[in-house]
């Protein structure tokens, strides 16, 4: 029975905690809607509600948004002085511009590097290079003959004599071949006449009268090979000699050509040192001609920069007024700060005041809900069972 | 009125031999129309040739025989002989040919044969010659103590009689070819036209060239031309003569050689050169061989054909037998032509005969020139002696002739005649006796030219003729003929009696019958009868061991009216 009593005592104390809960919210919510009105008369008294300067010059407004409106604009008639300014000075700099492209295309300076073009292909330099191509050429074929006669005369008269021996003998025997032919067919016919003709013995290979014959003939052709061993000896002395004439002149050759191909040469430089020196003259012209060019066209182009900057500053005295508008709205911008700062610090005292209010219910509202929370509780220890076992409404509640 | 008998006496009748060349009409009783068999004898008169006796009894040679053989025939197609280092020695070469019995020939075999006295032994040949059907035709020559047979396309082959057996001249030690810088002309000497002459051995037909006589070094027989810059012997005088160039006609090919009186005669077919001084030491050399004289229109018919009498050269042309020497000392016609007596005959036999065949030679013991016709067995007989009243030798002819070649022999005195039998002969025969190598009798015939007694318009009418004849050792029947108007148409047989003569110191009385030397000789008279413008008498006489001459003839005759 007891137990059952503790339980309704528990369960007693466990209503009226959440009675007495339910309650405490709802003034919870109760200082938050009054914090929230708070906001609200705070936010409207802390707003920023715009400001006004008026000069001589024009009215100024600051809105409570924050819009400007200066009142004033740029002088137009400034504005268009400048622009007029800066027009004509970049019209004197496209002059000048158009000087610089006419200085280079300056008549002087083409002609000067026609000069130039016309020395490159100098005509008397032409001719006399022709001329001495040809001279060299010439000389040189001469010379090359020359060196090759010398040396074709110096290999045969280093070659060996044997051959050349042989060439004589061959030669002196084909001289000599018709008078053997026809000794040889006289003797046939006579051999022919004396029915000798036709025999053959072994001392002889034909008949004694065949090797008489070619005994004599042997004789003859071992004299012409002695002659021809003689000549081939003088022929070889007459060809060292031939190579030394011949070697002699290829070498006057080769000087010639070589003084020749130095005349030619100098002819040439001077021929092209004149006609540099005419291109240099010419160049100089044209360099000063481009020069001055240049500096009509810096001047002219000075010009049109000092009226650019002209215009330049009238452009920006237009805003002159403006500018001065604008340093008059920051003067009055201090007072409107200082203005602003006291509607915001009674603002914040206002605000200050109502959160203490709140602050203070809700302590006490805290206090209170402690005292009630401590009540339900012990009330609600009386379910447990004894020595804090569990009871029935433990069993249901676990606490 | 009777008439007187005419005699027309005729002695030594026909010891001019033949004469059928001219008319028969007015000539000259010295010459008959027929003489068979015989010879112009040592005394002048026209008698009977000697035998074609037995010499040899066999040929032993050794040819395989082949089972369809049903008949073999040996020829002796050619012989030569010389003293070999004092050893007479004769080779033959003998053709066995083998028949079927459809008598064609189904194999040949040729053998060179050394007689040995009447055997032939065949001799050993080396191995591998080319061609040895040309051995059939070879030619065998004597030269410096060896024979040499040369044949068409095979090696020269020697004969050394130190072994039975021949070699090659290219298997000798000192062989040397025919030979320039060119190289070897000609590897053998092959040719089959071969003379020994003047030191050296002269041939033509090498490598079948017949437009060039090679000839040998002196005395050494296998060395030839050596042209080359240095001779492999220089003491070589061998050399090559080309005779292309000289023949008269344009062109011929050599027939054969000859040599006589340091000439060398080169005889082709229808032109002869003549080279003169072919005895030097040196034929090449100057001073030495050279063509003397060349002839157009006379050759030689046959490489055989071809004689030297020692004062004469004889060949035989198309026309007849003719005579170099002669030719050359008259260098125009009439030459020399010793046939003139027959010369249609035996142009006419010429004609007929195998050429190549036919052989001239020339038998001095018996002092006759003998153109055989082997083909025909025929040969025509001129005496070497004095010749007859026309110019041309005495003529006589042959027949049964039955052997191919003919050699005289000759050795230190002794001479005999060799004939070239065949098989039925058993070898070689010799001239010799008068007794055939069958045993069987030859006539000896005589007829006369037409006779007209002087009166060749007035008949004649024959009484009778008396033949005086000369006969040696045995008696023999005879046929005296006679006949008119050039026919032999009436015949009486006669008895020839014969007496064996004495002979000094040859028989003494009581060893045999002799009787006084002139006993040989009688007359033997035959009555006649029949008439006729022309008269012709003939006298055949059958010769088998004894020896008949006609010395004279005595004709007596009728003279009748003028016809």
């Amino acid at each position: 029975m007891g137990d059952k009593v503790d339980g309704i005592q528990g369960l007693l104390g466990a209503a009226g905690g959440l009675a007495y809960a339910n309650e405490i919210s709802k003034r919870g919510q109760g200082y938050a809607k009054e914090m929230g009105s708070l906001a609200g008369q705070l936010q409207s008294d802390s707003a920023f509600k715009g400001y006004g300067v008026n000069t001589g010059l024009a009215n100024s407004t600051i809105e409570a948004d924050g819009t400007m409106n200066l009142g004033i604009g740029r002088d137009q008639g400034m504005a268009d002085a400048g622009n007029a300014g800066f027009d004509a000075g970049m019209g004197a700099m496209g002059n000048a511009q158009n000087m610089l492209q006419a200085n280079s295309s300056n008549p002087a300076y083409q002609q000067a590097m026609g000069m130039y073009g016309a020395n490159a292909s100098n005509s008397q330099m032409g001719n006399a290079l022709a001329a001495q191509q040809g001279g060299m050429s010439g000389i040189s074929n001469q010379q090359q003959g020359m060196l090759n006669a010398s040396n074709q005369m110096m290999q045969q008269s280093m070659q060996g004599q044997a051959g050349r021996e042989q060439d004589i003998y061959g030669r002196a025997m084909a001289m000599q071949q018709p008078m053997l032919d026809q000794q040889r067919a006289q003797m046939n016919a006579r051999e022919f006449a004396q029915g000798r003709s036709g025999i053959r013995g072994s001392q002889f290979g034909g008949t004694g009268e065949d090797a008489a014959m070619a005994r004599a003939q042997a004789q003859a052709q071992n004299s012409a090979a002695f002659q021809s061993m003689g000549m081939a000896q003088q022929e070889q002395m007459q060809q060292a000699n031939m190579a030394n004439m011949y070697g002699g002149m290829g070498q006057g050759a080769a000087g010639l050509q070589g003084s020749l191909g130095m005349n030619m040469g100098n002819l040439g430089l001077q021929n092209a040192q004149l006609g540099q020196g005419a291109a240099q003259g010419m160049g100089g012209l044209g360099l000063s001609q481009a020069q001055l060019g240049q500096s009509a066209a810096g001047s002219m182009g000075q010009i049109g920069a000092n009226q650019a900057q002209m215009g330049m500053q009238q452009y920006q005295n237009s805003y002159l007024g403006m500018q001065n508008q604008l340093a008059a709205m920051q003067n009055a911008q201090s007072g409107a700060n200082m203005a602003q700062t006291g509607q915001l610090t009674g603002t914040g005292y206002a605000a200050q005041l109502g959160l203490g209010g709140v602050q203070t219910a809700v302590n006490a509202d805290k206090a209170a809900g402690e005292l009630y929370g401590n009540v339900a509780a012990a009330m609600m220890n009386n379910a447990n069972g004894k020595d804090g076992a569990s009871s029935w409404l433990g069993d249901i509640f676990d606490f | 009125m009777a008439t007187p008998l005419q005699t027309l006496l005729v002695r030594a009748p026909s010891f001019e031999g033949l004469n059928t060349e001219d008319s028969p009409l007015g000539q000259a009783l010295t010459f008959a129309l027929s003489a068979d068999n015989a010879v112009i004898d040592r005394l002048g008169r026209l008698g009977s040739r000697l035998a074609f006796a037995k010499d040899t009894d066999s040929i032993p040679t050794t040819e395989t025989v082949l089972t369809e053989t049903v008949r073999t025939e040996k020829n002796i197609t050619q012989m030569g002989g010389g003293d070999i280092n004092g050893n007479y020695v004769i080779l033959c070469v003998v053709v066995v040919e083998q028949y079927n019995k459809e008598n064609e020939v189904i194999r040949q075999d040729y053998f060179v044969c050394r007689k040995d006295d009447d055997v032939l032994t065949p001799m050993d040949m080396p191995p591998g010659i080319p061609d040895r059907t040309e051995i059939g035709r070879a030619d065998i020559v004597y030269f410096n103590d060896k024979l040499y047979l040369f044949s068409n396309g095979n090696p020269a082959l020697i004969y050394d009689d130190t072994a039975d057996e021949l070699v090659s001249m290219s298997a000798e030690t000192n062989w040397l070819p025919p030979q320039d810088d060119d190289g070897v002309i000609a590897t053998e000497i092959d040719g089959d036209i071969a003379l020994p002459a003047y030191g050296r051995l002269w041939v033509s037909g090498v490598g079948g060239d017949y437009n060039r006589i090679y000839y040998s070094d002196l005395l050494i027989a296998n060395q030839w031309y050596d042209g080359k810059g240095t001779p492999t012997d220089t003491q070589n005088t061998g050399g090559i003569i080309d005779v292309s160039e000289f023949w008269p006609n344009g062109g011929d090919r050599i027939i054969s050689l000859a040599a006589h009186n340091n000439f060398l005669i080169v005889f082709g077919r229808e032109s002869i050169l003549v080279y003169a001084n072919a005895a030097s030491g040196d034929p090449a050399a100057e001073g030495g061989i050279f063509l003397q004289d060349s002839m157009m229109n006379l050759g030689s018919v046959g490489r055989d054909a071809v004689v030297n009498t020692g004062s004469d050269v004889l060949f035989v042309d198309d026309s007849g037998i003719r005579s170099l020497s002669r030719t050359i000392q008259e260098k125009s016609v009439p030459i020399g032509d010793i046939s003139r007596n027959v010369r249609g005959d035996i142009r006419r036999v010429i004609a007929e005969s195998e050429q190549q065949r036919i052989e001239l030679s020339y038998w001095p013991s018996e002092s006759v020139i003998v153109c055989l016709f082997p083909d025909t067995a025929q040969a025509f007989v001129a005496s070497a002696n004095a010749p007859s009243s026309t110019g041309g030798l005495k003529m006589t002819k042959w027949n049964r002739c039955f052997f191919n070649k003919t050699h005289y022999y000759e050795n230190q005195g002794t001479t005999a005649v060799y004939l070239g039998g065949n098989t039925e002969q058993n070898g070689l025969l010799s001239y010799d006796g008068y007794t055939e190598w069958n045993d069987q009798a030859f006539t000896f015939k005589y007829s006369s030219m037409p006779l007209d007694f002087g009166e060749p318009a007035k008949d004649k009418f024959m009484k009778s003729i008396d033949y005086t004849i000369f006969s040696l050792f045995e008696e023999t029947n005879a046929t005296a003929r006679w006949g008119y108007d050039g026919n032999l148409t009436r015949k009486k047989a006669i008895g020839i009696d014969a007496l064996i003569p004495a002979y000094y110191n040859e028989a003494t009385f009581g060893d045999t019958t002799f009787g006084a030397s002139g006993s040989t000789i009688r007359r033997y008279r035959v009555n006649t009868r029949g008439s006729g413008s022309m008269a012709r008498i003939g006298l055949d006489v059958k010769i088998l061991g004894n020896e008949v001459s006609v010395q004279e003839i005595n004709v007596q005759t009728l003279l009748g009216r003028i016809n």
